[in-house]
């Protein structure tokens, strides 16, 4: 042993192999889906007027409702939340981890299609 | 690091320049080449949810990696199930090998506050300032903790035979 116990450690180096290129792809396979599945809540407002604005074209200011779904949030330990989101016929259609300050996130629809989904807390 | 927002292509720039130095922090903080391949995916997946919040408050992109990879190591300390000391501390004679592996036992005995400031500053070079910035702590608390850290870890090397 050298006199520092740490100076042992220095030699230790990491070589990935080929984890370096699988990590990449699943990357940039994420990247390329990551607009269409976390939302900040600067842009969750921006989305909110999108939405406020898409509904007074189709219905004269009337809300509409598209679709339904059962938002299971469960807080976790270091502040973040995991949360599933199950469709009507109970097919989970997202099942992630929120950040803290992420408030709004998207589902792609069948038919091209986008859900946007907010967990709110179920006053019942 | 506001290209690789939009960009792909930047932000796979930014993982192949980064990937090495992140990943030889978080093997140095495991020893476990398995934890390591995990808690690089989760780094950098936590660093492409949330690149769009990067902000230059004095922290470069390396450092911020490195934050994010503290707090995975941290989680992953706290998660793993504690491997008993070292019956004895490796000597010269040791092979390399052994000897990291003990002594990264003695490293993962310590609390994690111990942890991340013994393997950013001495190992990964970075100064009091930096490590004080990755860990968004004041100064004084890194001085303070490598201090301490430095007495705890002279102390379980001791305990396993090593002084």
């Amino acid at each position: 042993m050298t006199r520092d116990p740490l100076e042992t450690l220095r030699d230790r180096r990491w070589d990935g192999g080929a984890h370096v290129h699988e990590l990449e792809e699943r990357l940039m396979l994420a990247h390329a889906r990551k607009h269409l599945i976390t939302f900040t809540k600067t842009k969750a407002l921006l989305v909110a007027v999108a939405l406020l604005l898409f509904g007074g074209f189709a219905g004269a200011g009337t809300a509409h409702l598209f679709h339904s779904f059962t938002v299971e949030e469960t807080p976790l330990d270091d502040g973040r939340s995991h949360v599933k989101v199950k469709d009507a016929d109970g097919k989970t259609v997202f099942d992630g981890v929120l950040e803290e300050d992420e408030a709004l996130f998207a589902i792609d629809g069948d038919e091209g299609g986008i859900a946007h989904v907010k967990p709110v807390e179920d006053e019942k | 690091m506001a290209a690789a927002r939009r960009d792909r292509e930047a932000f796979a720039e930014l993982y192949r320049r980064h990937y090495d130095a992140i990943g030889t922090y978080l093997y140095r903080r495991t020893g476990d080449a398995d934890a390591t391949r995990d808690l690089l995916s989760d780094v950098f997946l936590a660093a492409l949810r949330t690149v769009g919040r990067f902000r230059w408050r004095g922290i470069g992109a390396r450092h911020w990696l490195y934050r994010i990879a503290t707090r995975a190591a941290n989680r992953w300390a706290r998660r793993r199930r504690p491997a008993p000391l070292p019956d004895e501390v490796a000597c010269p004679r040791t092979p390399p090998l052994e000897a990291q592996e003990q002594v990264t036992r003695l490293l993962l005995s310590l609390p994690a506050r111990f942890q991340e400031v013994l393997t950013l500053h001495y190992l990964e070079g970075l100064d009091v300032a930096e490590t004080a910035r990755v860990l968004g702590v004041a100064r004084g608390t890194v001085k303070s903790r490598l201090s301490r850290a430095r007495d705890a870890l002279r102390a379980r090397f001791a305990e396993g035979g090593g002084a």
